[in-house]
């Protein structure tokens, strides 16, 4: 039986997402992108990190690809994938409503 | 290494699943100079350091411990990992002022908590199944007749198995409760406060009952073993303070050995045994049968037996407290008239001393109170018991003076 969908996504996990988009990477690699991506406004701690990429291998939206030592990398699934893909497109619509209500 | 390092000492632990009281404890101990060095089921050990204002962080463990890179990527933003407790939490700890905190996301945190309250959901249930069950014994058992029950030292091991299950159930609900509340906050999205006092006024008269509770509940029954022994009513160890079958008997009867085991006639013997409502508990069976002489007596009347039996089974009880002899009694009263039928009467015996009498067909009873001493007497046989009681109670004097 597949695993349920998250229920929704918050930022720490958008962005681990979207940290594993384009390529793989490991949990400092992760951090690192989240840092530079964000400019520091967001901070993902080491617990919520691992929490997330533990979840997330669980219900299928990442996949470990490689152990080098004490290095674990992963890369996006394809329900990870689609995941990324919805909460990016409830984001446009939101900003959408939200402009078209400022003008 | 300076003397200090090597300094340790073992506090009673905190309520781990109290998680913000007992991260404030870990952090208010290193603040007194004290590193935890080893956290157990009741007891942490700490080892003497410099004393510093850290933060501390227990976590979820999950099904296994966390990875070496999860180690190594904490390190690197300042959270050591010091081990975890009881395979539940893993403990973290920091010094760095600007580390970020350990959990950012409050929701992301909330799915390790989920699975620990899955699971502690789960043994609640069951613990408390078999609390319910273990108590549905006693209940059962004390439901009749209590005091009679509680003669058995192994009722007064279940009694103590059930107040062990309630006091385990009662932490596992009130530790179910408050992962409980901090999972229903995390998935909402907030985050909770890590600084609470921490409230040990109660834990340690709370632990120190369960302990005593545990170490009576292993020694009862070896220390009940130790107390139970069995005699040949001839060889029974000082005062026997219970009439024996030839001192009742006017006729002479003849007693020979059946069922002789270890020494011991089991067809005429005395058992001791104990309780805590009754350390002192003798019973007394003797059988025997009249001799020829007396047989011949009763040849002309056509008795329909070869030769005439006769049976004593006496208990004697002294009950601790007291006052618990009245209502024994009147259990004692009960339960021969239930099930021997027998219709009792009160007997005058003065001296403070509560007598009651009954027949049923070849069958006498006699109960006999007198402060705390209980004597209960059935006999089979060609005497009167009633007009006998002075032998009986002749035989509570001489115990008592031996015990003096």
């Amino acid at each position: 039986m597949a695993k349920k969908p998250l229920e929704l996504l918050t930022e720490s996990m958008f962005y681990t997402l979207m940290a594993l988009l384009k390529t793989e990477r490991c949990g400092i690699e992760i951090t690192a992108f989240i840092e530079r991506k964000t400019g520091g406004t967001l901070k993902i701690g080491p617990g919520t990190l691992y929490t997330i990429l533990a979840k997330f291998e669980e219900v299928g939206y990442i996949e470990e690809t490689k152990i080098e030592g004490r290095k674990r990398t992963y890369r996006i699934a394809s329900r990870g994938l689609a995941a990324y893909r919805d909460e990016l497109a409830r984001l446009r619509r939101c900003l959408g409503d939200a402009e078209k209500e400022e003008l | 290494m300076s003397e200090n390092a090597e300094k340790t000492i073992t506090r009673l632990g905190p309520n781990f699943y109290q998680i913000p009281q007992a991260e404030s404890w870990l952090a208010s101990m290193e603040r007194k100079g004290w590193r935890l060095s080893h956290a157990g089921r009741f007891l942490c050990s700490f080892k003497k350091t410099e004393p510093k204002s850290c933060r501390f962080r227990l976590e979820p463990r999950g099904k296994n411990p966390p990875g070496e890179e999860f180690i190594d990527g904490a390190a690197e933003a300042g959270w050591e990992y010091l081990g975890d407790w009881m395979e539940t939490f893993t403990i973290w700890r920091s010094e760095a002022e600007n580390a970020p905190e350990f959990q950012t996301d409050p929701v992301a945190q909330s799915y390790a908590f989920k699975q620990l309250y899955r699971n502690m959901w789960m043994n609640l249930i069951a613990g408390g199944v078999m609390t319910l069950v273990v108590a549905a014994i006693v209940i059962y058992t004390l439901l009749n007749r209590p005091l009679l029950a509680m003669l058995d030292s192994r009722e007064n091991s279940i009694l103590i198995a059930v107040l062990l299950c309630i006091w385990s159930d009662a932490e596992a609900f009130s530790n179910w409760r408050s992962i409980r509340k901090l999972t229903k906050q995390l998935k909402s999205g907030s985050s909770f406060c890590h600084e609470a006092k921490v409230k040990r006024s109660l834990r340690f008269p709370s632990y120190l009952a369960f302990l005593m509770l545990t170490v009576i509940f292993i020694c009862l029954p070896f220390y009940s073993i130790s107390r139970q022994n069995s005699f040949s009513a001839d060889n029974y160890p000082g005062v026997l303070p219970l009439p024996r079958l030839a001192e009742l008997e006017k006729n002479m009867i003849e007693q020979d050995e059946h069922f002789v085991v270890n020494g011991v006639d089991y067809a005429n013997a005395a058992h001791i045994s104990w309780s805590f409502i009754a350390p002192t508990q003798v019973t007394l069976s003797e059988q025997g049968e009249y001799l020829d002489e007396a047989w011949e007596k009763w040849e002309a009347e056509g008795s329909p037996i070869d030769k005439i039996p006769v049976t004593l089974k006496a208990s004697y009880y002294k009950l601790r407290p007291g006052w618990l002899a009245g209502p024994m009694l009147s259990e004692l009263c009960e339960k021969w008239s239930e099930d021997f039928g027998a219709e009792f009467s009160p007997l005058p015996a003065g001296d403070g001393t509560k007598a009651f009498f009954a027949r049923k067909e070849e069958m006498q009873f006699l109960l006999l109170q007198r402060r705390n001493e209980i004597v209960a007497v059935r006999y089979a046989g060609l005497e009167e018991l009633a007009d006998r009681m002075d032998i009986t109670l002749r035989k509570l004097d001489a115990a008592a003076k031996e015990t003096l």
